[in-house]
């Protein structure tokens, strides 16, 4: 899907370290996101030709989690999708032309409804839910309150539950062996902006 | 947790299922300190992940968007020993 300014967001995203250099099956609109990570892996990967990276940038090693830091991955290493907890790196992510997800714990419906209080609703900033596997089980307000684009993040093993979750959430993240059986093409209506 | 102990109360610790990748830190975490009761956040996708949890060897209780009968009895299939859910309607169900 395009977020409305250009930015693609794959369906899939595989999740790896940056040193498994995942390839998606042809056909198939998956990227990677790299997680638990360090600089040195991050800086290479940004250069090696491959699906279309995002970055869970409050999980690399040697890298701050602050202004200069999304400017550098953003601006320098040109990776567009960034993930992070705090939401005034995901509207800065906004504010540099990338798509910020705010990452959203949804542990209980209160702790959910608090999470959200701090979103920064803005343009350019949706939400990573976690777990993903939660958005099959929240209420239609609940997921109305999501702004998107969503990507459910987290116990998402399977093909078949990733299709599942793909009816409310705009993209999913999976485990490299569990987003390579996704194989042919998702072709599912968009969730929605 | 033996603090708590030490006061005699009962202790409960949550684990909180954020993703696969974190789990084995958090249950090897959750071996160490030994609680007397584990509350497994958020229960309702418990009966999918239930496999990945080792056995502790005590009493699981699981909430978090927990709001169906059908729900709380998934649940407690799973192996919990109990719901904990702010769902008024759920509170008098007798899952027993």
């Amino acid at each position: 899907m395009h977020n409305g300014r250009g930015l693609h967001l794959p369906k899939i995203y595989a999740a790896e370290g940056g040193r498994l250099y995942w390839e998606a099956p042809a056909g198939l609109d998956a990227g990677v996101l790299l997680r638990d990570t360090d600089l040195p892996t991050l800086i290479h990967r940004a250069n090696v030709t491959g699906p279309e990276l995002a970055l869970d940038i409050d999980t690399v090693t040697g890298l701050g989690t602050d202004a200069a830091a999304v400017d550098f991955v953003v601006a320098r290493l040109g990776i567009a999708v960034v993930l992070t907890r705090r939401p005034q790196l995901a509207a800065l992510v906004a504010e540099l032309g990338g798509l910020g997800l705010l990452q959203v714990l949804a542990f209980d419906s209160t702790g959910l409804n608090r999470a959200l209080d701090g979103h920064p609703r803005r343009p350019g900033v949706g939400t990573a839910i976690s777990p993903g596997l939660v958005l099959a089980h929240l209420h239609p307000a609940e997921l109305a309150a999501l702004p998107r684009p969503i990507l459910a993040y987290g116990f998402v093993d399977t093909p078949e539950a990733a299709r599942a979750i793909l009816t409310t959430a705009d993209s999913v993240v999976l485990r490299p062996e569990a987003a390579s059986l996704m194989g042919a093409p998702v072709s599912l209506e968009p969730a929605g902006v | 947790m033996p603090a708590i102990r030490n006061e005699g109360v009962t202790a409960i610790q949550r684990l909180l299922l954020v993703r696969r990748s974190h789990l084995h830190a958090a249950v090897s975490a959750m071996s160490r300190s030994a609680p007397d009761i584990l509350e497994v956040l958020p229960g309702v996708i418990l009966p999918n992940v239930v496999h990945l949890i080792p056995t502790l060897g005590v009493p699981m209780l699981a909430g978090g968007f927990v709001r169906t009968e059908a729900e709380a009895r998934a649940v407690i299939a799973a192996g919990a020993v109990g719901v904990t859910t702010s769902w008024q309607p759920l509170w008098d169900l007798d899952l027993a």
